[in-house]
């Protein structure tokens, strides 16, 4: 008879949990007090970077300066960059570590971020880097076509413009959502025009019609599963693919490039800039400095991303062909921007 | 307690003060004064809840009002936009319609039938609700790769939605006074015909209540449509806030959700119409209803169940063992282990929990103890926000705090808040449904005889809205274990909860390492579900 109060306490119980785990750690919370007693200092890192190869990143910085803690927060880049838009000059973010420069670009243009270190500028190409020189290159990868096992060379495309023939209707998937294709359709209208471009994406919408997809992840799933012979992608989801397949003997499907320095061929960046607003600006720049390093390459090169790390004379994963091999087009980071272009190009394709 | 826990458990009235007759008396000079007045404190707190879950729409506002016609115009006035408009509703037309089905069969199926094994039925059909979409979303790609488009996004969605009607209408039917139905049959209505005309009235606030949460999830999902290839209006509004970083074309898209939720939340009122008294006639006396004898019919009644959890459950389930038992040649370590995630996200969905209940319970006493078009406004107000993405909400919520309470900013409360927000919603169609239940004049005859209006709240009200309660505080419960968009941007930072380990895994293509946060989602899952089915059995043998 006396039960029924139980489900009343239940709410209530949350609640006193509450109170009682204000100082949880389990729940998170700032430890800013307890760094400020020890004379630590914690950096927030935003990061849109591949989770696993971030954390290996941040605790081999950690070991080497034992002085600075990284908090790291994960999510989709567009989501953290429409983020720190949002939280403007408060944001407790001091970092921000983005797949692609246009998400950076947009954070930039809104006078967001600080100058880059100019040591980490120096280090890394500057074709790599911030046209403004307000975030550092610290990753690449080039776009690339996914080919099922079953498809012989001659049949696979050679050039981006290509994929819009009506002969691959059918027989081409790709994610019109992803932030990856945007530097090809940005390449594509740069050296075409815009009406080209605009062309080429109705052409590539109707030949996957029966193939439109959420991410790359599917894109290059469904060919090494046979369901669709060539998806268009960057690079490293081939190897991600192969490496959840066994082995790269094991994948279904395998990679081509276009030919050298087609439009469509984008070598396109993954850098980290310092925010304007961060109260921490020295650590920051040593945490910048320290990914534009050779131990922090290696670790890229080493990790399950597939990179391509930028900084000269750090050679790649040992699987992927050497960056110097690769004959990208001329397309770079000044050029692909904010990635605007791009974005309402594929909004009048109804791609988005 | 004792008071409260009589009259839940259905012993009769006989507090020794009290004659009928006073109580009579004391009754109907109530209910005069009773419509006249509404208390301040319940209206305070109802206006303080609605206000904070209308931060959103006031961020969706002042952001659209900042982009100017033209750029709106562009986006809102091309086929893409009538091509997401039409799928949205088609969706969500065909998901509703057949969980409140399958919902409401389910229900009367473990809670009026001797179907064998209700307890364990009970506990499976609620869980599906816990498995993440991608997971149910991948499973059947996986399974049958060209299941897609709009029979795809229905299958899954009505396999993943139906709790949200089978819950509240196991809660009322727990609930309705079995006399009627008796009376019913003792007048010669047939067994269906009894159900049509007696039960599914007294079940109606709870099925247009669940019906009214599922149509709104729907227009609110994201995840499982982009696993299953089907774009729906919230799809176009993700890509205008993280791919083309316009917060203006994103409010003013997510505004015009915001009028189908209205939309839904006038067909609601239409459908529920001016609904009669649905409480017990007399006064308080509670028996259990007869369960009826399934005789050979429990054969298929065992195979629909069966065949509903084996799809729901069953199915994702078995992908999850699958992956468990791979190994990952080159898995890196995990950024935070299963345990502690596991601590944090418990933690988070108890707290989260109780937060939607507290702001659901005020909202709902006032609508169901003093309705009116203010009690409508709020209630309206209070629902529609199931009709926003978490990302819509997140943002807001980003918006508000960054600006006016950055102390709070990426703090456990309020990311507490935000879940409470989000799914308030859940919680107020439950607690309102248990409430139509709950007999007024029981509260008035405490206040009558000198208790005060929160010792009657806590005496009398609570313990009979009790399952309703627990019905919410459950729904809520599975819906935070899962979350993602809003957790992603509001957790403090560096804190890890199972979704979102489970996200940067699966993000990663890395399945073998995400499984073992699945599983532990699901596992943490039953325990609600579980809990449950118990307490409602145990509640029934007393």
């Amino acid at each position: 008879m006396r039960r029924t109060p139980l489900l009343i306490a239940a709410p209530l119980s949350a609640i006193a949990l509450a109170a009682t785990a204000s100082g949880c750690s389990t729940l998170g919370g700032t430890s800013a007090t307890a760094a400020q007693v020890s004379g630590t200092t914690t950096l927030v890192l935003y990061s849109g970077q591949h989770e696993q190869t971030t954390a290996l990143l941040v605790s081999a910085f950690e070991k080497l300066n034992p002085n600075i803690k990284v908090t790291v927060r994960s999510d989709d880049e567009g989501a953290l960059a429409q983020q720190l838009l949002q939280e403007g000059s408060k944001s407790p973010a001091d970092l921000f570590f983005a797949e692609n420069s246009p998400a950076l670009e947009q954070v930039q243009e809104k006078g967001l971020l600080a100058p880059a270190p100019a040591e980490a500028l120096s280090a890394i190409p500057a074709k790599y880097d911030s046209p403004q020189g307000d975030w550092v290159g610290i990753t690449a990868r080039v776009t690339c076509l996914v080919v099922g096992a079953g498809v012989p060379a001659s049949q696979v495309p050679t050039t981006a413009l290509s994929l819009a023939d009506p002969k691959y209707k059918g027989k081409l998937a790709f994610a019109g959502s992803e932030t990856d294709l945007q530097p090809a359709i940005t390449a594509i209208a740069d050296k075409y025009g815009t009406k080209a471009a605009t062309d080429w994406l109705n052409g590539i919408k109707a030949n996957a019609a029966a193939h439109l997809l959420p991410d790359n992840e599917t894109v290059t799933k469904d060919v090494d599963t046979g369901q669709v012979q060539i998806g268009l992608v960057d690079n490293y989801y081939w190897y991600r693919q192969a490496v959840d397949d066994g082995g790269f003997d094991k994948a279904h499907s395998r990679i081509a490039y276009f030919a050298a320095g087609d439009p469509g061929y984008v070598l396109s960046v993954s850098g980290i800039g310092i925010l304007a607003s961060s109260k921490h600006k020295d650590a920051a720049a040593s945490f910048v400095k320290f990914l534009a390093s050779p131990p922090a390459e290696k670790i890229i090169a080493d990790s399950d991303s597939f990179e391509y790390p930028v900084l000269p004379g750090s050679p790649a994963n040992a699987a992927e062909p050497p960056l110097s091999t690769l004959n990208p087009g001329t397309v770079g980071v000044d050029k692909l921007g904010d990635g605007s272009t791009a974005i309402s190009l594929l909004q009048q394709a109804q791609l988005l | 307690m004792q008071e409260g826990a009589l009259a839940a458990n259905g012993a009769p009235m006989s507090a020794p003060s009290l004659s009928p007759a006073a109580a009579a008396a004391a009754v109907s000079g109530l209910v005069a004064s009773r419509r006249a007045r509404r208390p301040p404190v319940l209206l305070g707190l109802s206006l303080a809840a609605s206000a904070l879950v209308l931060l959103p729409m006031l961020f969706l506002v002042y952001q659209a009002a900042q982009a100017g016609w033209a750029p709106l115009q562009r986006l809102l006035f091309r086929s893409l936009t009538a091509h997401l408009l039409i799928n949205t509703i088609e969706l969500a037309v065909c998901v509703t319609v057949l969980c409140a089905i399958l919902g409401t069969a389910a229900a009367y199926a473990t809670e009026r039938t001797d179907l064998p094994l209700r307890r364990m039925w009970s506990a499976l059909i609620v869980i599906p609700l816990a498995i993440p979409d991608f997971i149910v979303g991948y499973t059947w790609s996986s399974l049958w790769p060209s299941l897609h488009g709009l029979a795809g996004a229905v299958l899954v969605m009505t396999l993943s939605l139906n709790p949200l009607i089978y819950l509240p209408v196991k809660a009322a039917l727990r609930e309705a006074d079995p006399g009627l139905e008796e009376a019913a049959r003792s007048l010669g209505l047939s067994p269906l015909g009894t159900f049509r005309r007696v039960t599914l009235h007294q079940i109606r606030p709870a099925l247009i209540g669940g019906s009214l949460v599922v149509c709104l999830a729907l227009l609110a999902e994201f995840g499982a449509f982009e696993i299953l290839r089907f774009q729906t209006f919230t799809t176009t509004i993700f890509t205008e806030f993280t791919l083309a970083y316009s917060t203006s074309a994103a409010s003013a898209l997510a505004l015009v959700l915001v009028l189908l939720g209205l939309g839904v939340l006038v067909a609601r009122h239409y459908a529920a119409g001016r609904h009669g008294r649905v409480s017990r006639a007399s006064g308080g006396a509670r028996r259990p209803p007869i369960r009826h004898r399934l005789g050979l019919r429990v054969i298929p009644v065992t195979l629909g169940c069966l065949a509903l959890t084996g799809l729901s459950l069953g199915v994702p389930i078995s992908t999850l063992g699958y992956w468990l038992t791979r190994t990952q040649p080159t898995t890196l370590p995990a950024v935070a282990p299963v345990p502690t995630a596991a601590e944090t996200t418990l933690l988070y969905a108890l707290l989260a929990a109780g937060g939607a209940i507290l702001l659901a319970l005020p909202v709902a006493l006032l609508v169901e103890r003093h309705p009116g078009p203010l009690s409508r406004v709020l209630e309206s107000v209070t629902l529609s926000v199931q009709g926003l993405p978490g990302l819509v909400i997140a943002m807001a919520l980003v918006f508000f705090a960054v600006r006016y309470a950055f102390p709070l900013y990426q703090s456990p409360i309020l990311m507490v808040a935000a879940y409470s927000v989000l799914f308030c919603p859940l919680a107020l169609v439950s607690v309102r449904a248990s409430l139509a239940h709950a007999p007024a004049r029981l509260e008035e005859t405490a206040r009558s005889l000198g208790k005060r209006p929160l010792a009657a709240l806590l005496r009398v009200t609570l313990p009979l809205i009790a399952p309703g309660l627990a019905a919410g505080f459950c729904l809520v419960f599975l819906s935070v274990v899962t979350e993602l968009t809003a957790t992603l941007l509001l957790l403090p930072s560096g804190v890890k909860t199972l979704a979102t380990q489970f996200w940067a895994f699966q993000n990663d293509q890395s399945y073998a390492a995400a499984a073992p946060y699945a599983t532990a989602i699901v596992a943490i899952a039953v325990v609600p579900g579980y809990l449950l089915g118990v307490w409602f059995d145990k509640k029934r043998g007393a």
